[in-house]
Order: structure tokens, then C-alpha cells, then sequence
């Protein structure tokens, strides 16, 4: 049994106004059930991925270059700071399977030391066995097991190897089969390792990769400036002592598998605070609300309890309590449920994007964090509202309000106001006289219309995205990709067999000095556009640019990210390479896909490199056995290509799916805690009109028109915050990506109805209390 | 019936007390030059018309608020020189306040609006103890508090399910649950019918008589200046006349 009779006070004071408080509750509840849900998964997450690479060793630096003798490997390993060095064949490969020929990352590793494998099921591997170990969705959804064979392929070199394992390994938590490829699906290509003897099944490739352990680079949330700068030493001594400058060499941040990974943590952890601050907004509105008409109804008691000889900080803390009391039970109860559902909702969907051995949930110190602080919030606006009627001696408290000193505004006075009918008047001064409620209302009726409409807009700009994307930049139906090295010769043999553009894309780094001395550096694409009319761009207004004979074009996000304006010049180079070109950039386009620098294929050669497109573009059907040749790697029509944005597309869904539920609970909290609040301060009003002789319904319809007023003036504000939030969920896209908010027409419409059908339901709804109020007790005192 | 006033030092007394309010340019007097002893265990009415200072009367004495001008000497100590916290402690310690509408939180039943006396008990007890005479802080327990008043049956009834008269006696019990050495009284049986009315009146007697708690109620009825001990009539904000009663009625033979 409780013992504090303020705390059994507080208890059925919230039972009393159970609506109000439970709307505190919910808020604090959905608030902490998305956070702690969100928090659990990357914290997690991030504790597995780190567990997983500081366990099977992920590498620091990967070399790459043409071949690798012992000797190399030997001397690198004797530079200071690192620990260990092994070499690796790497090659895009096939996987020969009865109804087609899959791609299929093909390693052959001289040990397993350094990135080494994860075994799932089959035997462990060790140094001199024979065999292949494959990923384990290849194996799953092209029905291969431990034991039978397989026919891998290289360079039109066919072998078989028994399949002697299933393995993960931490540089393919995230691989996708080209670099076309926009999401992955797993299972419709592979990766697979084995000894390096085996190389010598397929012809004897050479060792094009040298894997580094450094000594001071761990694995934890990224390269830390330190780690960057170390890593860059590391690489320069390696140029040095492979006297070899034109070498890659490759740090965790340009691995698409780390580097994705650690991305998408970044944004769940940035996306895990927005919920709880939105909801704690809402919540704050509540207690404001609730906690002010409370201590003012409240005001003799206060008077009461000073009188009695309670201190004043006594009686404050026990309004503070309310809030307070319900945002901890909320919280704590939100939290739990979160980390029971929500975690494993997203850890689900994480299942199908990276591949880690194990998705344990986690928590952190930042969820007691945010309990404290939803806490702390809640009972300092509890504080806020009730200071004022604790401030006065019990000798004033203890008498009632004098009456607010109204007075007629300019706007009372003129003719216009004489002319309105007596509804309009009503609800005009009372939205005068309540503007704080007023504004929570239109405050909430906004941020619902903001939500609908940006979770609408998400669809409607996926939707344009493949539009954009396919038919108006790519306006190709083939796109056939070639291996790595293959003769610029052979590409322009198909360019002309198939009428085809020519494309070249490769990794580079730019970098540019700001204003403030600092310099800028970003890495993205260098792209050479061979001559043909299938690859399009367009400007910030979507119009169409021709590139022009000298100068680079750059990405607007890119430009963006670089402080770069056209006219500005950059620098760049080719990843790996060391020589570094500056060019004025004449023009600026948006592509939503890869961000840099753009030209046309002569004035790439302007600058001394050689033209080695990687891609023909064509509107011409290739003939379907050139996928078997050695040098092209894939031929995808746009159906194929466009198949990988139907993930992106589920995502979407699934974005929507949220907005669209908490803009709905945020209505129909905000509303109906209002709308209760305004009833029950009007239920002496509206009794005395009904006593008057108004009938009920015309009563009612004062109540609707205004809560008409509130949700016609949220709309219209919500309108440019939804645009705001859609922008700005676009901006929080990873930053190769340069996403555009677009919002159709039938979105408005939709978020517009939407909002009005939920606001005016809550408002037929509340206003049928109406016929309820009780004549006589409405108008007995006020306690 | 013998009076209860034993002429001992005076046990609160007002000296040349005003309290003035500001109203725009004008100053409001609410009270004036008043200069009044009140002694242990007696029994004070202090009558006067609406607006006459009566209850500004009963606030500064009770610590609810404080003088524009003048001391009030309570224990050798002037209350009007009183921080926040002196004077809060000064309620909580020796005052209990019964009021003409009760007063009580409508969420509470009758035991536990007494009880809330236990809290105010457990708070003061953590702070540093402000009587310099060292008496322990004690309370009633609700019970013995609410038998006292003969409300036993109804102690775990709301408010609002009890009668007027079962409320003001709810009232009384949480004052003197906390066993006050003055008990303020503001119009107790002014919302009371006669019957009721009589019933308090002989409570509050008693707890004069055979409590020897300083009794002080305020009303504008002069019928209740029978029972008194003395009567201080209270007219414009000043002390008109003090009139001891040297065989005040018991309540029952109060009429009115």
C-alpha cells in the first residue's frame, strides 16, 4: 500500500484527467519503444561487427597491384607499424551452374590469418587443403551441399572443386556482384575461398592483393583521424619500398563493405534520437497543457496544503512528480518493449542486406541516458506550469482567481466583428484567450500533415527515382560491362557492333582548400563519357546539359559537400594513382546515383590517361552468348538493373509505414487531449447555453468550427514542413546518393484529406459530449 | 461556565501591525495600528462585517502572510522578520487551520486527507529542528484523530460523498492531527446548518477546555461571542474593542 498520500493523490488525480496523462504516457512510451528498439540494434550490432573483425582479423590496408612476389610481401611486413602481411588472389569469377553461369568472387589465400574466414558448417579450413569453401546463401538457393562439385571459372578457364565448407568472411559483410549492382541479393551470386595452391587450376593466377594488419588500427566505429593518418604513412612507405607509385593502396574506409556497414549504423544512430525528440515534443505539449489547467484548478488546494505547512518545495515536487512519474513508467515500459520487438523488426531486415555470423542485441549507457533525460524534461516543464500558483503567499492562493482583465481588441471594435455571427465570435475570443492550446493544436494537426505528406513523398521519389534514373539519364535498354583490363580496343569493337556510348568510371579522391584555410577531402568517381547520346544530365532544374570541350562537370552533392560553385576549380586524382590534376569546374549536374566529376572522353584524354571504359551502353539487344565471353562480365537489360531499386522501394515501404502510424497517433493524441481539455473548460459555458435554450447541435458546431479553423491553419503549415522533412530524409541518404524529394499532387491530396478526416472524426467524436454535460453540476462551483 | 485564560506572559502578541496593499496609486489598508495579546488556551472570536480585516487578521496569525508594518512577537521571535522557509516551518510546528469550506483534497478520503499530516511529520522531521525549546514534532495517528471528532464510521469516505458538517469535522481532525498550539478557525460554520453548526462549535470548545489549544475563529455572526473567552471586534481594518467574558456559554446554549 502506498504510504505518501501526495503520491496517492497524484495517483487519482491522473486517473481523474486519464485521458490527458495517458496521452504523456503513450508519448514517452513510443518515444523510448523506437529509441531503445534502434539503439539495442546498432549498439548491438556494432559490438558483433567489432567482436567479428577484431576476431577473424579483418585487414587495415589491402594492396593491390599486378603480382606480389614473397620477397614484396616480405618487405612491407618489415615496415614500421605493421604487424602482418599476407597475399591473396582476388578475381571476379563464374560459378558454372546447370541453368546459368553465376558471378562469383573468387579468392585464393596463401593463409587464413589476416580477413580470415568464418566457418558455418563443413570443415574448418587450414593452409594446403584441397577444395572450396563457398558463402553459405549461394549454396542455400543454388542447392549445393558439402560434397558435391562445383565448376568456378576465370578468364574462360573451367575447373571443379568439392565443395568442402560453407564460410563468411568480414570483407563480404556487404558485396554486391558488379559495380551496376545497386543492392544486393544475396544467394544469385557468391563468393568463395580456397588454398592458393588451387590457382593453379585456374591457369595460375597471379597475387594481386596484399593484405596488411597494422599494429595501431583497431576495428572500433571507423578510422579515427590517428588511424587515417597512420594508414596514409603506412601507404606512402609502402610506394617507397615497392618503389612503385602508381600502387593502390586501400584503407577500411574504401571497402564498400565496412564502409557501407558503418554508414548505415551512423544513420540508424542518427535516426534513433529523431523519434524520441519528436515524441518528447508532443509529450512536453501534453504536460503543458494538462499540468497548467490542472494546478490552476488546483489552486485552493495549493493554498490548502501551504496553509497546512507543507513547503513550497514539497508541494512542487509533488506536481513535478506527474509528469515526471509517468515519463519514468513510460519510458522504462517503452524501452523494454522496444528492445523486445522493434530490435529484432530491424535486425530482420538487417539480415537480408550484411551478412554477420551473429545479431545479438546490445544496450547502451544511452538509453538510461534518455530515460533520464525524458525525465528530467517532463518534470521541468511540470515545474513550468505550476510555479506560478506556487509562488504566492497560502494567503492569496488560498482565494480564487481574480478574472483575467480582458479587454476588447481593435479588431472587436470595428464593424466587420459586429457583423459575425455569434459562433465566430465565440470561438475567436477563445482562441484569443487559450492561444498556448491553440497552438498545440495546430502544432499537432502540423506535424501529422508534415509526416503524411513526406511518407507519401518517400514513395512518390522512389517512384521517380527509377523514372529519373532509367528513362531520362540512362536512356539505354542494355548495358553490357566488361572485366577489369580488358583492351579499350575490344570496348569499342562492341561500342560500334551495337551502336553503343562508351563509359568509364573509376575511384577518385578530390579535394579542395576552403575559405578558413582547411582542406576538404572527399572521395567519389571520375567518370569519362564516350561520344553517343544514352547517357544524359541534367542541371538542378532537370534541363538537359551538353558537357563542354574543356572543364569538368561535377555532381551537385559533391559540389555541395566541397563548398564548390561552378567556375571554382578542384583537385583530383585517381585512387591509387599519384598524380593529382587540377580543372575548373564549368558546370554542375545532379545524378542520384554516384557522386564526382564528369567529362567527355577527349578531354579525359587531355589530361595523359589513357580512355578504358568499363561499360557500353546500347539500345541495340545484344546477342545473349556474349555473357560467355571472357571479357565481358555481364550484359543486364533495364529490367535487371531497375530489379535492384525493388529493395529500396521495400525499405520505403517500410519508412511510410512508420510515418504514416505515428502521424496518426500524434493526431489523435494532440487532438483529443485538446479537445477534452477545451470541453471540460467550457463545460460551464456550454451549460449555461444549453440553459439559455441553444440547441445541442448548434453548441456542437461552435466546437467543430473552431477545431476547423485549428486544422485548415496546421495544414497549411504542415504543407512546407513536410517538403522540409522529405528534404531532409533525402539529405540523410549515404552520400554517393543524391536522392530527389519529390512530391506529386495525389500526395497532397491524400495527406490533406487524411489529416482533415482524422481531425474532424476526433472533433464529431468529442463534440457528442456535448449532450452529456450536466446542466446542474456544470454550474455548481468549480471544484 | 468558567473562562480559560490564565494570565500568563502573552503567547503571541501584535504590535502597532498594518497591512496595506497596493492598488495602483492608492494604498489599501486592510489593518491598522492593531496591537493584540493572545494567551494560552484561550478561546478568541473575532467578530466583524464583510471586509473589515477579519481574515487578513487570521492570516498574519497564522503565518499565511505578513505585515506591511509592526512585529508579531511569537516565542520572542517576530514572525514578521520570517523567511519562507521560518514561516513554513512556523505553520507546519504550531498552527492548524480550519476553513469555512473545508478545504479538503477531493481525491483523498477523510483518513487519508488526515493522514497527510504524517507526511508534513517526515518532512519536517528530516529538517534541522526550528524550535529552539527542542519539542519533538508529533502527530495524531488519523484514526485517533478522526475518533476524536466522532468521524470513525466515515474515515474512508471521499469528500464528496460526506455531508457538510462530516467534512468540517475532517477539516478539524487534520488540524489538530499535527497537535497545534494555535487552531485558526475561518467562519467554520459558516456553510453549516444550526444543528451542525453547534456540533463544531463544541468541538472546537473543547479543544480550548480540555486541550488548552489557543483557539481563534472568525466570523461576522455575533452569536458565537457568547462562547468566547474574549472577543475582539474588528471594524475598517482596526481593532474597535476587546471584551474578556467572564462566563462564556457552552456551545449547545448557542442559539442561532
Amino acid at each position: 500500500m502506498v504510504r505518501n498520500m501526495l503520491f496517492r493523490k497524484m495517483l487519482r488525480d491522473i486517473r481523474k484527467a486519464k485521458v490527458q496523462f495517458l496521452s504523456i504516457f503513450i508519448m514517452s512510451f513510443l518515444g523510448m519503444y523506437i529509441f531503445v528498439g534502434m539503439d539495442s540494434e546498432v549498439t548491438g550490432m556494432s559490438k558483433g561487427e567489432f567482436d567479428y573483425y577484431t576476431e577473424q582479423n579483418l585487414a587495415d590496408l589491402w594492396v593491390e597491384g599486378a603480382d606480389f612476389s614473397s620477397e614484396s610481401a616480405s618487405v612491407v611486413s618489415n615496415i614500421p607499424g605493421v604487424s602482418k602481411t599476407v597475399r591473396r588472389i582476388q578475381s571476379p569469377g563464374k560459378a558454372v551452374l546447370p541453368d546459368r553461369e553465376a558471378d562469383m568472387s573468387i579468392n585464393f589465400i596463401e593463409n587464413d590469418e589476416i580477413s580470415s574466414t568464418y566457418r558455418i558448417s563443413g570443415d574448418p579450413y587450414s593452409v594446403g587443403e584441397r577444395g572450396v569453401w563457398i558463402d553459405p546463401f549461394f549454396a542455400k538457393k543454388n542447392h549445393l551441399s558439402i560434397g558435391d562439385t562445383i565448376t568456378l571459372k576465370i578468364d574462360g578457364v573451367e575447373w571443379d572443386e568439392i565443395i568442402r565448407g560453407t564460410i563468411y568472411n568480414p570483407e563480404y559483410v556487404y558485396f554486391l556482384p558488379n559495380v551496376a549492382a545497386l543492392m544486393p541479393e544475396y544467394g544469385t551470386y557468391g563468393m568463395c575461398f580456397m588454398d592458393s595452391a588451387e590457382s593453379r587450376m585456374a591457369g595460375g593466377a597471379k597475387w594481386n592483393q596484399l593484405l596488411l594488419d597494422l599494429k595501431n588500427v583497431d576495428n572500433r566505429d571507423g578510422l579515427s583521424d590517428q588511424e587515417k593518418a597512420e594508414c596514409s604513412r603506412i601507404s606512402r612507405e609502402i610506394r617507397k619500398a615497392l618503389d612503385n607509385d602508381s600502387l593502390a593502396v586501400l584503407t577500411k574506409d574504401d571497402n564498400l563493405s565496412y564502409q557501407t556497414f558503418r554508414a548505415e549504423m551512423d544513420q540508424h544512430e542518427a535516426m534513433s534520437f529523431m523519434f524520441p525528440i519528436v515524441f518528447l515534443l508532443i509529450s512536453v505539449m501534453g504536460i503543458i497543457t494538462t499540468m497548467t489547467r490542472m494546478t490552476s484548478r488546483q489552486r485552493v488546494q495549493i493554498g490548502t496544503l501551504k496553509a497546512l505547512g507543507f513547503s513550497r518545495r514539497t508541494i512542487m515536487l509533488h506536481y513535478v512528480t506527474y509528469g515526471g512519474f509517468l515519463s519514468l513508467i513510460g519510458s522504462v515500459l517503452g524501452g523494454f518493449a522496444g528492445y523486445s520487438t522493434i530490435t529484432d523488426l530491424i535486425m530482420g531486415m538487417m539480415k537480408d542486406t550484411y551478412i554477420f555470423p551473429s545479431y545479438e542485441p546490445g544496450l547502451s549507457g544511452k538509453a538510461v541516458f534518455m530515460v533520464i533525460f525524458e525525465v528530467a524534461v517532463s518534470s521541468g516543464v511540470g515545474y513550468i506550469s505550476c510555479r506560478k500558483e506556487l509562488a504566492p503567499p497560502p494567503a492569496e492562493t488560498l482565494r480564487p482567481e481574480s478574472p483575467k482583465n480582458l479587454k476588447h481588441s481593435a479588431f472587436e471594435k470595428s464593424r466587420f466583428w459586429r457583423g459575425l455571427g455569434f459562433n465566430v465570435q465565440w470561438n475567436i475570443r477563445d482562441i484569443m484567450r487559450n492561444r498556448l492550446r491553440t497552438c498545440m493544436g495546430v502544432l499537432g494537426v502540423a506535424g501529422c500533415t508534415m509526416l503524411l505528406i513526406s511518407a507519401f513523398g518517400c514513395l512518390d521519389s522512389v517512384n521517380f527515382f527509377t523514372v529519373w534514373m532509367y528513362g531520362e539519364l540512362n536512356t539505354a535498354s542494355s548495358q553490357i560491362t566488361f572485366k577489369e583490363g580488358t583492351d579499350p580496343d575490344d570496348v569499342k569493337d562492341y561500342a560500334l557492333q551495337y551502336s553503343g556510348q562508351m563509359i568509364e568510371t573509376v575511384a577518385a579522391d578530390f579535394e579542395v582548400l576552403s575559405d578558413d584555410g582547411d582542406t576538404i577531402k572527399k572521395t567519389g568517381t571520375v567518370t569519362a563519357v564516350g561520344k553517343g547520346n544514352l547517357m544524359h544530365f541534367q542541371n538542378h532544374q532537370l534541363k538537359y546539359i551538353d558537357f563542354t570541350d574543356t572543364g569538368v562537370a561535377m555532381s551537385s552533392k559533391m559540389a555541395l559537400s566541397l563548398g564548390i560553385k561552378e567556375g571554382d576549380f578542384v583537385r583530383w586524382h585517381i585512387t591509387g594513382a599519384d598524380k593529382w590534376y587540377r580543372d575548373r569546374v564549368v558546370q554542375i549536374y545532379r545524378n542520384p546515383s554516384s557522386q564526382g566529376i564528369t567529362m567527355k572522353e577527349d578531354v579525359f584524354r587531355d589530361h595523359d590517361i589513357a580512355f578504358r571504359p568499363s561499360v557500353v551502353l546500347t539500345n541495340c539487344i545484344p546477342d545473349p552468348s556474349i555473357e560467355d565471353r571472357d571479357e565481358v562480365i555481364s550484359v543486364q537489360n533495364t529490367g535487371e538493373m531497375m530489379s535492384s531499386i525493388e529493395e529500396m522501394k521495400k525499405m520505403m515501404y517500410v519508412m511510410m509505414g512508420i510515418f504514416i502510424v505515428v502521424a496518426t497517433v500524434l493526431g489523435i493524441v494532440v487532438l483529443y487531449n485538446l479537445g477534452v481539455l477545451s470541453i471540460v473548460e467550457k463545460a460551464r459555458d456550454m451549460a449555461t447555453l444549453k440553459v439559455l435554450g441553444f440547441p445541442v447541435g448548434m453548441i456542437r458546431w461552435i466546437l467543430i468550427m473552431q477545431n476547423l479553423w485549428i486544422t485548415i491553419a496546421g495544414v497549411i503549415a504542415g504543407i512546407p514542413l513536410g517538403r522540409l522533412l522529405l528534404d531532409g530524409i533525402m539529405a540523410d541518404m549515404p552520400e554517393s546518393m543524391d536522392y530527389m524529394g519529390v512530391i506529386k499532387m495525389p500526395s497532397y491530396f491524400l495527406s490533406v484529406i487524411g489529416t482533415f478526416i482524422l481531425s474532424m472524426g476526433i472533433s464529431v467524436l468529442l463534440s457528442r459530449k456535448v449532450k452529456s454535460i450536466d446542466m446542474v453540476d456544470a454550474l455548481k462551483g468549480v471544484e | 461556565m468558567q473562562n480559560n485564560i490564565e494570565k500568563k506572559a502573552p503567547f503571541i502578541e501584535f504590535k502597532n501591525v498594518e497591512r496595506s496593499y497596493q492598488m495602483g496609486d492608492r494604498t489599501f489598508y486592510a489593518l491598522r495600528d492593531v496591537n493584540l495579546e493572545l494567551y494560552e488556551g484561550e478561546m478568541v472570536v473575532i467578530l466583524g462585517p464583510s471586509g473589515a480585516g477579519k481574515s487578513t487578521l487570521l492570516n498574519l496569525l497564522g503565518g499565511m502572510d505578513t505585515p506591511s508594518a509592526g512585529e508579531i512577537i511569537f516565542d520572542n521571535k517576530n514572525i514578521a522578520d520570517f523567511s519562507d522557509r521560518e514561516l513554513t516551518e512556523y505553520r507546519a510546528w504550531n498552527v492548524g487551520v480550519v476553513f469555512q469550506f473545508y478545504n479538503l483534497v477531493p481525491t483523498l478520503t477523510a483518513y487519508e486527507n488526515v493522514a497527510l499530516m504524517g507526511d508534513l511529520c517526515k518532512s519536517l522531521r528530516k529538517k534541522s529542528v526550528w524550535n529552539e525549546k527542542g519539542e519533538k514534532f508529533t502527530v495524531r495517528a488519523p484514526e485517533d484523530a478522526l475518533k476524536s471528532v466522532g468521524l470513525e464510521e466515515h474515515m474512508h469516505q471521499f469528500p464528496s460523498q460526506m455531508s457538510g458538517g462530516e467534512q468540517q469535522r475532517t477539516s478539524i481532525a487534520r488540524a489538530i492531527a499535527k497537535n497545534p498550539r494555535l487552531l485558526l478557525c475561518d467562519e467554520p460554520t459558516g456553510a453549516l446548518d444550526t444543528g451542525t453548526g453547534q456540533e463544531i462549535l463544541k468541538l472546537l470548545q473543547d479543544m480550548s477546555r480540555t486541550e488548552h489549544r489557543t483557539v481563534v475563529m472568525v466570523t461576522h455572526n455575533s452569536v458565537f461571542a457568547e462562547i468566547a473567552d474574549r472577543v475582539i471586534r474588528v471594524k475598517n481594518g482596526r481593532i474597535q474593542d476587546v471584551q474578556t467574558c467572564d462566563d462564556p456559554k457552552s456551545a449547545e446554549e448557542v442559539k442561532w
